[in-house]
């Protein structure tokens, strides 16, 4: 019965969970950790909901969300036109794949200070951040889907009198399609989490701003219920990701399930 | 209709030195001919409807679909692929894909309702019922009514049919061999059929090209003369179709042992 439910269910998952914040209450209650340091779960929860109805939580994901949100937009946009040039010509590729291959593996942090330098500690600086991280992941795999659709499906395409603009759209981006999907969900969090590191850089908004600066006020339970909150964040992002995933590309998970078989 | 004059392709290879994939090849079709080409495996059938269908360039040699020389896939000629459930886009449903060619450009204007029209040819292949199903989710002999029907709709005036029964059980296949029958009795489009089955030739066609192993050149053209409409027992049963079988039995294995 008992395995049953671990194997079937997550539930297993959600009790680890809550037995850990339970041991933090039990530790931080007990003072033997510093309660000064590490609060109990209960008031860092009590704080969360105290920042939340205040209004300054969510002011501050406000302006996350939008920097985030353009970042992301615009490394999707730059990585499924790149990416399908790259990937459908092969002159294109030739011709950009050493290029690709030297800027992909620097981190993108490095890249902080050269982008004060030009941008200013604006939000130009940090939107550009945050595109050049998610834009990598989109990039790459799009490019690998697109090389990579059955020739099969364009010459079948061809036979009915597609014109390149038409296997472009009908032929190639569905089938690229699971695979940007992919390259989109890693940048998701990527886009997450450079938009906390730059909003720490400089600024005064956004959601790691308001962490870092809970920190150098000593305002711990806030600290706290700053991280507690991006954890919520970004697992609903991902699910909703997940559940406009399947909604949109289930035959992918249909056909792969019965190639399976 | 469709003319092929001295068809040679080669194949640029490693070494440098190029690979013959079809020697001499030349033939007509008449409107509304049902031809069918056997040959043994690997003898260059697909190079040749490859060609045809204006996806590769032949080496030399000329290509004319009513009366324009093929430089690029042609209008009005489609090609079935041997891999029906790969060429079935994996996205659409059956009706959707069924629909793909009149979306575009070159056919917009041959339906003034897709849907209907899609529906129709849906029913015609026996698949009503089954639009709204992902082609992953049919069988292999469904699948390839699929693409039949997508063909279909597009009205073509050539099939090029690449051994589209090729991997499916007997019982399917025969099946599929009296639907097609059917639908060219029905639409009476020029069918070119490539098959390495002999009975499957005989039966469907009106006149069968008896290719060569590897590099490709015609060894015989043979007029099949038996009267339609044919029924798998009956017309395989006949006198005459035992004797075409033998026939073009007897030249494939003499060509094959006289290369080998």
């Amino acid at each position: 019965m008992v395995l049953k439910i671990l194997r079937e269910t997550r539930l297993g998952g959600a009790t680890i969970v809550i037995l850990l914040l339970l041991t933090w209450e039990v530790f931080s209650r007990l003072s033997l950790v510093d309660p000064l340091y590490v609060p109990t779960v209960t008031s860092i929860l009590e704080a969360l909901w105290s920042v939340l109805r205040s209004g300054e939580l969510p002011g501050h994901y406000a302006a996350s969300l939008v920097r985030a949100g353009m970042g992301y937009g615009l490394a999707t946009l730059c990585g499924i036109v790149f990416g399908t040039v790259i990937g459908y010509a092969l002159i294109a590729y030739n011709l950009t794949e050493p290029l690709v291959e030297l800027l992909r593996p620097v981190p993108s942090t490095a890249l902080i200070p050269l982008a004060i330098l030009f941008l200013g500690i604006g939000d130009e600086m940090k939107v550009f951040i945050v595109a050049w991280a998610s834009f990598w992941p989109i990039l790459l795999n799009t490019i690998d889907g697109v090389r990579s659709v059955d020739r099969l499906l364009v010459d079948t395409a061809l036979t009915f009198g597609s014109e390149r603009r038409e296997i472009v759209r009908k032929i190639i981006l569905p089938a690229a399609a699971p695979q940007i999907a992919t390259g989109m969900r890693v940048s998701l969090a990527l886009a997450l989490i450079l938009t906390v590191v730059v909003e720490m850089i400089s600024g005064n908004n956004g959601i790691g701003f308001f962490i870092l600066d809970s920190e150098r006020a000593f305002r711990i339970k806030e600290m706290f219920a700053g991280t507690f909150s991006l954890a919520v964040v970004g697992y609903l992002l991902n699910r909703l990701f997940i559940t406009a995933d399947s909604y949109l590309l289930g035959w992918h998970r249909g056909l792969t399930s019965k190639e399976q078989r | 209709m469709l003319t092929v004059q001295q068809l040679r392709k080669e194949y640029a290879s490693k070494g440098g030195v190029p690979t013959l994939a079809i020697e001499e090849v030349s033939f007509h079709v008449k409107e509304g001919e049902f031809v069918s080409i056997v040959g043994p495996s690997g003898c260059g059938k697909t190079t040749l409807l490859m060609n045809l269908a204006g996806l590769i360039t032949p080496t030399s040699g000329e290509i004319v679909v009513n009366d324009r020389q093929v430089v690029e896939p042609p209008e009005g000629v489609f090609l079935l692929f041997q891999e029906y459930n790969r060429s079935l886009l994996p996205w659409r449903s059956v009706l959707a894909n069924v629909m793909y060619g009149l979306e575009l450009r070159r056919q917009r204007s041959k339906a003034r309702h897709p849907e209907e029209q899609a529906r129709r040819y849906l029913e015609v292949v026996g698949l009503q019922g089954f639009d709204r199903h992902y082609p992953w989710q049919l069988s292999g002999g469904m699948q390839q009514r699929v693409a039949i029907a997508r063909a279909l709709t597009c009205e073509p005036e050539i099939l090029l049919m690449d051994e589209p029964f090729g991997s499916l059980d007997a019982q399917t296949r025969s099946d599929l061999e009296d639907v097609l029958l059917k639908l060219w009795d029905e639409f009476r489009q020029t069918i070119l059929f490539v098959t390495h089955d002999i009975d499957e030739a005989i039966y469907l066609s009106d006149r069968v090209l008896v290719l060569s192993t590897r590099p490709s050149r015609i060894l015989h053209e043979l007029t099949i003369d038996l009267h339609r409409p044919r029924s798998q027992l009956g017309t395989k049963a006949d006198r005459r179709f035992i004797e075409y079988r033998a026939q073009i039995y007897e030249m494939i294995t003499t060509n094959a042992s006289c290369r080998s």
